[in-house]
Order: structure tokens, then C-alpha cells, then sequence
């Protein structure tokens, strides 16, 4: 297939960003990432964006595609169905260089609760289901319109913190909650689970933590840390 | 604090965080630089599995013994980072049967523990394995983040004061005479080209390692070995499945989170970074992934990717499948850069151990005596990588 791609470019220092156009044939099958991976490769050696695991699981790959979050790895170029694609990076985030963004801010978030990777799921381990992606905090138009919101991912993730604590910081993840920039700013307008990759739902934690919190049913008890099973 | 040797890890995949975090036990100055995003090369893409060894127990022993070592220290320094349901290798046909002592008695040479379940056993831990399920092995696999745990590497390493620099391409050796004195780097942030200065340079660029190796006029026998895999859309079993048969192409699914992995092929490529998928591979995985669980056959894909194995050269060619997946640690003063390693091969699971021996082999070179701590750190959470960038 043939394809336009126009990808947004910016280094630190720049006085504003610009769009870079490239022209590709790419195999049929070919997602967002391997167009990316291509440009990289043959046309821009220091196009800067972050990919890992090319299955939806590490969370780094997210951008904007043509306008809507999407990871880029599992994102195929046919279903798009335009041969222009714009390539920016994902909203609400200060950028880093190009298509990657600073996110240690949200991130720094899920490390205060010590959000876990591992639940328990009936007798099976499984890895949580939000990958951090920061695509929900991108369509967020209350983060858009108030950045200090700390928006969808990191309050569902404190619902599944205070839901299991198991070894993480409740107590962290109730604050989170319970601040201004907390589940009270959300305003329902669920953009967040609209492009979520995962379906964490995470408007429904939000505002589910939202009606436990108001109706008095996160108790003191709940704050508690607990060890893991082996003692860490 | 005295002053201490500095050491340049090229490559920011398993091997440099593993190797990074080693150094910095022994008190090293370590600097780490990564052309792009930690882990974006081979490491990222790996399905997941943390092997029990049993995989290599008839075909390679050295290999699944260092595996089921390194699969419980893993989870003792890193708990909370892998699904730890086990795994089960199966026989669906009479021919698979036929591996099965040899099987067992390897597994059993090797340390790795075993438990033979009859075909009503198997389909009740596992209801969606084929009805032509003879029996299973229970076997300690389990599934790690691929990316995550090298960021628990990453992120001690750094809290022990390495610098770790991604997007920081090396683009050339820089030579003092003869002497090996750093690299020259291009900073893709910033657009700018650094030379960063080090008493000791380890290239751990894994399939890239022969790129690397030409830059300083070294020779480093690994070849990329690819090979592809597929995700698809839903999570068919608890735990990891194999195939009770000599290690071949499409014998193993790992759930993940909602998805399941299935791998993997193998065949010998030049560039890592030109890996075209042979279409033929993808219906050889999902068939043989079908064999074992026929779910799969209802299942949408939701990605097919490639990542290059970086695997020792030996003198023999061949698929790929037979080339050792053991490590070695290269010291190239035999080829007058004595500043220079190359630690090349290995596997996600036995990453700390492969950095346990190329620190061995540094601090010997430098004449320090500073035993190796990794076995007993255990690792900051991984969410300190970025959280505490």
C-alpha cells in the first residue's frame, strides 16, 4: 500500500514544531509503529518515539492518529481508511522530543500508590489491565481544560488499589482520590473509556470510587498496607 | 568517595539494565546509552515467558539448568512481576509421547520439577486444551512483563547512581592512538552529538552487537536469529502451554494480561533492523497454536510482529534452532582494544546472570575486588523508572 504520512517533529529549543511528509509503500498488513519504525530507519534517524513490546502490553507506543489515541502497534494502516495519516503525539502531556512526551508526572502518580502489576483473579495471577498507556488522560477534554485533574488512568488505578491493596499504598491512592484534582473534578464525560485499549473502563472505577467515597464506604481499615503474600 | 572506574554500557535492552544494576552493586560508575526507548530492541518483544528450562532440558542442558536457577531468583529479587500459574508441556498425539522420559529425566538432571498429569487432570486445570490431549507436564514456567522487569533493573540501578541515557545513539568508537577512550554519541532529544569518555565500554546491543563490534575493528559472532509472533485478542488459557516435542516452530502460547502470545518461528536474517515477515510463518504458529488449545481458531489477531534473536555464532550453520542460546562474555583485548566487552546471546530469563559474569570478567580486568551483590538486591518496583525519572 501506498501511503502520505505526516509526522508532528519538535526538539527541545525549537520556536514551534512542524510536520515532516513522508511518502512510503508499506506491506498490506502494516501498522502505525512499523510505518514509524520505516520513516526512522530510511528517511529520519532521530525521530524520537517510544515502542517495546508491539502487543498492547508495555503502554509506550500511544499517539495520535489522524486526531484519535491509538496505540501505534496495533493500529494497521488499512483501518484507518485514508492513505494520510498524521502522526502526533498524545495530548496533555508536556513533549519531550517529537512523538514521545514527558509523562513522569503520571507516572510518578502510580509509583506513590505502588501500583501493583500482579492481581489475584480466582486461584490465577494476572498482570493488572491498565498499561499505563496515558491514552484516556490524552482524550480527556477536562485534563485539556484543567491540567491539574489527574485525570482517568491514575484514579482508576487508585479504585484498584483501595479495591486490593495487596502491597501497594492505599492510604496514597485514597488522597489521590479525595483531593480537588480528584475523582470531584471528573465530569463524566467518558472520552477515557471511549479509546481505552485495554476496555480498563476507566471511567466506571472513576466514578465508582466516586460514589463509594461519597456515600461513606471507603473506611479507615481499607488505608492499611499490607504485605504481599511472601512477606515483601 | 573515591574515585571510582567508569564503565559505558551500549544497549539498553535485558542485558545493559542487568548489567548496569551489577556494576553499580560493586561500586562502578556506570553511564547506560540506548539509541531509542529502553527495551524498544529484542527485549521488548519477547512473548514473556520466564523459562523453567524445561524447554532445553533433552537439547541443552547448561541452558535449563541456568534457567530454573534464575527463574526462583528472579522471583526472590522480583516478586510481583511475573504470572506465576506454571506451565504445562502437552502430548496430543501418540508421537509426542515418545519424548516424555527423555523429557522428564533432562527436567529432572537440571533441577527443574515436574509432575506427570493424566488427560482428565490436564483438562480440568485447563479446559480449553484439545480433546485430543494424551497427558501434560506441570512445570515451573511462569510469564513476566517483558519491559517491565528491566525496568526494576533500570530504575536500581539508577537509585545506585548510573545514568541512564535513552535516545542517545552511538555513532562511533572514539580512539585515543590506540587506546579506546569512549563513544561518540548522537543525543536524538536534544539533536546535539556528545563524546562520552570511559575507562571500560561494554557492547550489549544484542542482535546489533556485530554492528557495534565493527565500529571499534572487533569481530562478534552473533547472528540475528528473528523469528515472529502473533497476540491475539483474548486470554485462552491460565498459564503458559508447550508442546511435548523437540523444541520446534510454533509450540508455545503465553496468556497475557486479556491476550495471549503465540510464537514462534526462526530463521537467520543480516539486519535486525529489516525483518520482513514471511506470511507463511503466521499460519504455521496459528495452526500449531490450534493443535493445543482449538480455541485459538476462534480468536482475532491482534498483532504480528518480528524480533531478532541475538544468538551465538557457532561454526556450523544451519535453521538457527541449533545454535546455542547460552551467552558469552567477550573480552577483545586478544584484539588489542582491552577497554572493550562484548557480552552477547542469552535469553530475558537468564539476563542476570549473563551481567553477573560480564561484571566478573570486568572488575578482574580492572583488578578490583568487588564480588557480585545482584543475587541478594532485591529490585525497586518498576513504576520508579519513570516515576522517579
Amino acid at each position: 500500500m501506498h501511503l502520505t504520512l505526516r509526522i508532528f517533529r519538535y526538539k527541545p529549543g525549537w520556536p514551534h514544531a512542524r510536520y515532516d511528509t513522508f511518502n512510503l509503500d508499506l506491506p498490506d498488513q502494516a501498522t502505525v509503529l512499523e510505518a514509524l519504525q520505516t520513516v526512522r530507519r530510511d528517511h529520519a534517524r532521530d525521530l524520537v518515539f517510544r515502542h517495546s513490546c508491539h502487543h498492547a502490553s508495555c503502554g509506550t507506543c500511544g499517539v495520535r492518529v489522524n486526531g484519535v489515541e491509538r496505540l501505534a502497534c496495533i493500529t494497521r494502516l488499512t483501518d484507518l481508511g485514508t492513505d494520510t495519516v498524521i502522526v502526533e503525539p498524545l495530548a496533555n502531556f508536556p513533549v519531550l522530543a517529537d512523538l514521545a512526551v514527558d509523562w513522569r508526572g503520571f507516572h510518578g502518580r502510580f509509583h506513590a500508590m505502588r501500583f501493583p502489576l500482579v492481581h489475584q483473579q480466582g486461584g490465577e495471577q494476572i498482570f493488572e489491565r491498565c498499561i499505563t498507556c496515558g491514552l484516556c488522560l490524552s482524550a480527556c477534554p477536562t485534563v485539556a481544560r484543567r491540567p491539574s485533574f489527574f485525570g482517568p488512568a491514575v484514579l482508576a488505578a487508585a479504585h484498584r488499589v483501595l479495591e486490593e491493596p495487596r502491597g501497594a499504598r492505599p492510604a496514597v491512592a485514597y488522597r489521590l482520590a479525595q483531593d480537588t484534582e480528584g475523582v470531584w473534578a471528573c465530569r463524566g464525560i467518558l472520552a477515557c473509556s471511549a479509546v481505552c485499549p485495554l476496555d480498563v473502563d476507566p471511567a466506571a472505577r472513576l466514578l465508582g470510587l466516586r460514589a463509594a467515597l461519597a456515600r461513606g464506604r471507603v473506611s479507615p481499615s481499607m488505608l492499611q498496607e499490607t504485605a504481599l503474600p511472601n512477606g515483601s | 568517595m573515591s574515585a571510582s572506574f567508569h564503565v559505558l554500557i551500549i544497549g539498553g535492552g535485558a542485558t545493559g539494565a542487568a548489567l548496569a544494576h551489577d556494576l553499580t552493586l560493586r561500586g562502578l560508575q556506570v553511564t547506560l546509552v540506548e539509541r531509542y526507548e529502553v527495551t524498544s530492541g529484542t527485549t521488548g518483544r519477547h512473548h514473556g515467558l520466564l523459562h523453567s528450562g524445561a524447554r532445553y532440558a533433552v537439547t541443552d542442558p547448561e541452558a535449563a539448568r541456568e534457567c530454573i536457577q534464575e527463574n526462583l531468583l528472579l522471583r526472590r529479587i522480583a516478586p510481583g512481576t511475573f504470572e506465576e500459574n506454571g506451565g504445562l508441556f502437552v502430548a496430543v498425539e501418540d508421537a509426542d509421547l515418545d519424548y516424555l522420559d527423555a523429557f522428564l529425566e533432562g527436567c529432572a538432571a537440571a533441577g527443574i520439577p515436574t509432575r506427570v498429569l493424566t488427560r482428565e487432570e490436564a483438562l480440568r486445570l485447563e479446559p480449553a486444551l484439545s480433546p485430543q490431549t494424551r497427558l501434560a507436564v506441570w512445570v515451573p514456567d511462569a510469564v513476566m512483563d517483558a519491559m517491565r522487569l528491566p525496568l526494576r533493573f533500570l530504575a536500581t540501578a539508577r537509585y545506585h547512581g548510573a545514568h541512564i541515557r535513552p535516545f542517545t545513539e552511538v555513532v562511533d568508537m572514539v580512539f585515543h592512538g590506540r587506546d579506546l577512550a569512549g563513544v561518540r554519541v548522537q543525543n536524538h532529544i536534544t539533536g546535539r552529538e556528545e563524546v562520552l569518555t570511559a575507562d571500560i565500554v561494554v557492547n550489549a546491543a544484542g542482535p546489533w552487537a556485530g554492528q557495534i563490534g565493527q565500529m571499534a575493528g572487533v569481530h562478534v559472532p552473533v547472528r540475528p536469529s528473528p523469528g515472529v509472533l502473533v497476540a491475539i485478542d483474548r486470554r485462552v488459557t491460565h498459564r503458559v502451554i508447550n508442546r511435548l516435542h523437540p523444541p520446534g516452530d510454533g509450540d508455545i502460547l503465553v496468556p497475557q494480561r486479556v491476550f495471549t502470545v503465540l510464537g514462534t518461528t526462526t530463521w537467520l536474517a543480516e539486519d535486525p533492523d529489516r525483518l520482513a515477515i514471511p506470511p507463511e510463518h503466521v499460519a504455521r504458529i496459528w495452526n500449531a497454536a490450534a493443535a493445543m488449545v482449538p480455541a485459538v481458531r476462534q480468536a482475532r489477531v491482534l498483532s504480528v510482529w518480528a524480533a531478532a534473536r541475538p544468538l551465538v555464532d557457532a561454526p556450523a550453520t544451519g535453521s538457527g534452532r541449533e545454535l546455542s542460546r547460552s551467552f558469552r562474555v567477550l573480552h577483545h583485548r586478544n584484539e588489542g582494544v582491552p577497554a572493550l566487552f562484548s557480552v552477547i546471546g542469552g535469553k530475558a530469563t537468564t539476563a542476570r546472570l549473563m551481567a553477573e559474569a560480564a561484571g566478573e570478567a570486568i572488575v578482574h580486568a580492572l583488578g578490583l575486588d568487588a564480588p557480585c551483590r545482584s543475587r541478594d538486591v532485591p529490585l525497586l518496583p518498576h513504576t520508579a523508572y519513570w516515576g522517579e525519572g
